[in-house]
């Protein structure tokens, strides 16, 4: 189980700090590997390693969400850095706020295929949804970023 | 249109359905500009700042303080020791036991040393008298095969006139009937 961590931590706290904030980012991803753990010997392989774990994280965010009524806000991240333009850091921040008053669905979607990286059908395993759902909502939460950016 | 816009902006339209907007692209210079805006939206998302991971070896030491559960742990143990059990007990003979669980005469005739000879007469009553205290008396072969508690042995000794020297067998007296 160690390898899993050190090959997915990563991953799994961006999903979650993405998901729900920093403030509870590392004790949901940890709560993700400790469910894992639990349940690695019903891990049939047939999605990668990494889709199933993003799962287990979808379920253990919306599960703190639930618990803590964590309402994500724009990361607490430095979104300047010595080589941006004062143009660029107004977008990023713009953009990083847009992405996270996006709806709970839309941002699943936006955050595990433009962000994790994660194909149409991987999308639709990590969130138990027909792939034609994902495709939609990723189209309409672009429609919303860009009507938030003014673009 | 729009969705399917979006699906081949990333790669995952089907090759005739993209084929197609591929044709709609070539002639309609706005949903060009359209898919233009999508891939670049698209690639400011990716180029945002990610947070910095923490946590992570916080994240090992759950793992590994956890208690796994019973199954994965203590009952492959008990499982094992119960296995052990079973085969030991299969395989050793009785020792200080005066009653063995299953014993079958059988397979145990000829394994004791201790052999006792008592007149054919009195067959009957040394039956009697061991089961009179608790033993068990079976037959084994043209003999019989007594178990008896310890405490049985020396009075036994005494009232049949067997030997003196007779250790208390932990197998069994095997008892010769002779006329």
């Amino acid at each position: 189980m160690d390898r899993v961590v050190k090959d997915h931590y990563d991953a799994v706290y961006r999903f979650c700090a993405r998901r729900i904030g920093l403030a509870r980012a590392g004790d949901t991803a940890q709560e993700t590997f400790l469910t894992a753990q639990r349940a690695l010997g019903r891990f049939r392989g047939e999605s990668s390693l990494r889709t199933w774990l993003l799962g287990i994280a979808l379920n253990e965010c919306r599960r703190t969400i639930r618990r803590h009524g964590a309402d994500p806000l724009p990361l607490e991240v430095d979104l300047a850095s010595p080589t941006d333009d004062a143009a660029a850091v107004v977008d990023r921040q713009a953009l990083a706020a847009a992405l996270a008053r996006l709806s709970d669905d839309h941002r699943e979607v936006v955050l595990l295929h433009e962000l994790q990286g994660l194909t149409y059908e991987e999308v639709a395993a990590v969130l138990k949804v027909p792939v034609g759902t994902v495709k939609s909502r990723l189209h309409h939460a672009f429609l919303n970023l860009r009507k938030e950016l003014g673009a | 249109m729009n969705e399917d816009l979006k699906a081949y902006v990333d790669g995952e339209l089907p090759p005739d359905a993209a084929e197609r907007l591929r044709a709609a692209l070539d002639a309609d210079p706005a949903l060009c500009a359209e898919a233009d805006a999508l891939r670049t939206l698209a690639t400011a998302l990716r180029r945002l700042p990610e947070p910095e991971p923490v946590g992570q070896a916080a994240t090992l030491a759950a793992l590994g303080r956890r208690p796994v559960a019973l199954w994965r742990s203590w009952l492959p143990a008990l499982a094992a020791c119960g296995l052990l059990m079973v085969v030991v007990s299969g395989l050793s003979r009785p020792q200080g036991r005066w009653v063995p669980a299953g014993w079958n005469p059988s397979r145990a005739r000829g394994a004791g040393p201790v052999v006792a000879t008592i007149p054919a007469v009195r067959r009957g009553a040394f039956v009697r008298y061991v089961r009179a205290s608790g033993g068990q008396v079976r037959r084994d072969g043209a003999g019989l095969r007594a178990f008896y508690p310890p405490s049985v042995h020396e009075p036994l000794k005494r009232h049949f006139l067997l030997p003196e020297d007779l250790p208390w067998p932990t197998d069994g007296l095997r008892v010769r009937l002779v006329r």
